[in-house]
């Protein structure tokens, strides 16, 4: 029963989507496809990304009332988060994005993974009534063969993992202190965050190694989208806060 | 199988089966105080307080095992950019 849900609620439709967009694209290029596809994901989430950048800004001037909530409770890691959030909730600010954004694109992912897994296909008996099936697939992108492995494209898909992570994390806490002036604690989780840092991207691209170049692709391509979002945002912003001060 | 119809015995051993469940999840996968952690230096990961996985075992300890689950699913699903109430029992 779950294969069945899984098949014709995610699986099909992704395949639709996809053979819709193969076949509307000029050369019916499929690497042409997943990254329309990525940007019409990246569309319908563009206003939770947005809410999260903006929410990162008003943070920023909550401050001096977080470091004093950070002290306060400096063992009790409970107690700081509860004071902490209810900090944001009085002047009604959402800290992050939250798991909506992650739920929206497990499935298409995954699907993405099947779809290829599977080894895309035109097979009529599949495609909804309005979707016309193109005379062929044009599986070459560039020069890399998407139904393939690509290490190429693994590995932009891990570094732009990394910028992405990079550029929206929060700056860390104690950035000021020098070393001397750390406890151990703070070395040891300080040293942790930086090498988990680089785990993330690591696993990506392995993960984007081991299927096929389609995934690859549409990580990359989503990664680069995030950036050049965060970039964007953050310029409005500066030139916003020139106009007010 | 065998070790899981000996837990299932009784309703009791499958909310203690389910709480343990999640307790290891927290400290394995989860993302606010499992290894992923130091990925969030400053807030956490979470949005909300308590994180989703403490919510899920009160609201299990409180209203039972199916009605827990169902609570904890809607409450993950309350976490989004868009929630103003970040203070959050079951």
């Amino acid at each position: 029963m779950i294969s069945s849900i899984w098949h014709s609620a995610i699986y099909q439709p992704l395949y639709n989507i996809l053979i819709l967009l193969v076949g509307v694209l000029p050369g019916h290029s499929v690497g042409g496809a997943i990254i329309v596809l990525t940007f019409i994901v990246k569309l319908a989430m563009y206003p939770l990304a947005g809410k999260a950048i903006d929410a990162q800004h008003s943070m920023r001037k909550l401050e001096p009332e977080l470091k004093k909530i950070r002290e306060t409770h400096k063992d009790d890691k409970q107690k700081q988060a509860k004071h902490t959030l209810e900090l944001y909730q009085k002047h009604q600010i959402t800290p992050l994005s939250g798991c909506l954004p992650l739920l929206i694109q497990i499935p298409v992912i995954i699907g993405l993974y099947w779809v290829f897994f599977k080894g895309l296909a035109i097979t009529p008996e599949l495609l909804y009534g309005f979707v016309t099936a193109p005379g062929y697939l044009d599986m070459q992108f560039l020069m890399f063969d998407l139904g393939q492995k690509s290490l190429f494209l693994a590995l932009l898909a891990a570094v732009s993992q990394y910028i992405q992570v990079t550029i929206s994390m929060p700056k860390t806490i104690d950035d000021g202190k020098k070393n001397g002036e750390r406890t151990l604690q703070e070395d040891f989780a300080r040293s942790m965050q930086i090498q988990m840092r680089y785990v993330l991207p690591v696993m990506i691209g392995f993960i984007a190694y081991q299927s096929a170049a389609a995934v690859a692709l549409y990580w990359a391509t989503s990664n680069i989208l995030s950036i050049v979002q965060e970039i964007l945002m953050r310029r409005r912003r500066e030139k916003k806060d020139l106009v007010t001060a | 199988m065998l070790i899981s119809l000996v837990f299932m015995r009784s309703k009791k051993n499958v909310k203690y089966l389910l709480i343990k469940l999640i307790r290891a999840y927290q400290i394995i996968f989860s993302p606010d105080k499992g290894l992923l952690r130091y990925l969030y230096p400053t807030v956490g990961a979470c949005n909300m307080y308590p994180t989703c996985s403490e919510y899920m075992i009160l609201s299990i300890q409180k209203y039972g095992v199916l009605r827990g689950i169902f609570r904890g699913i809607r409450r993950i699903l309350r976490c989004h950019p868009y929630q103003k109430k970040l203070i959050d029992l079951p």
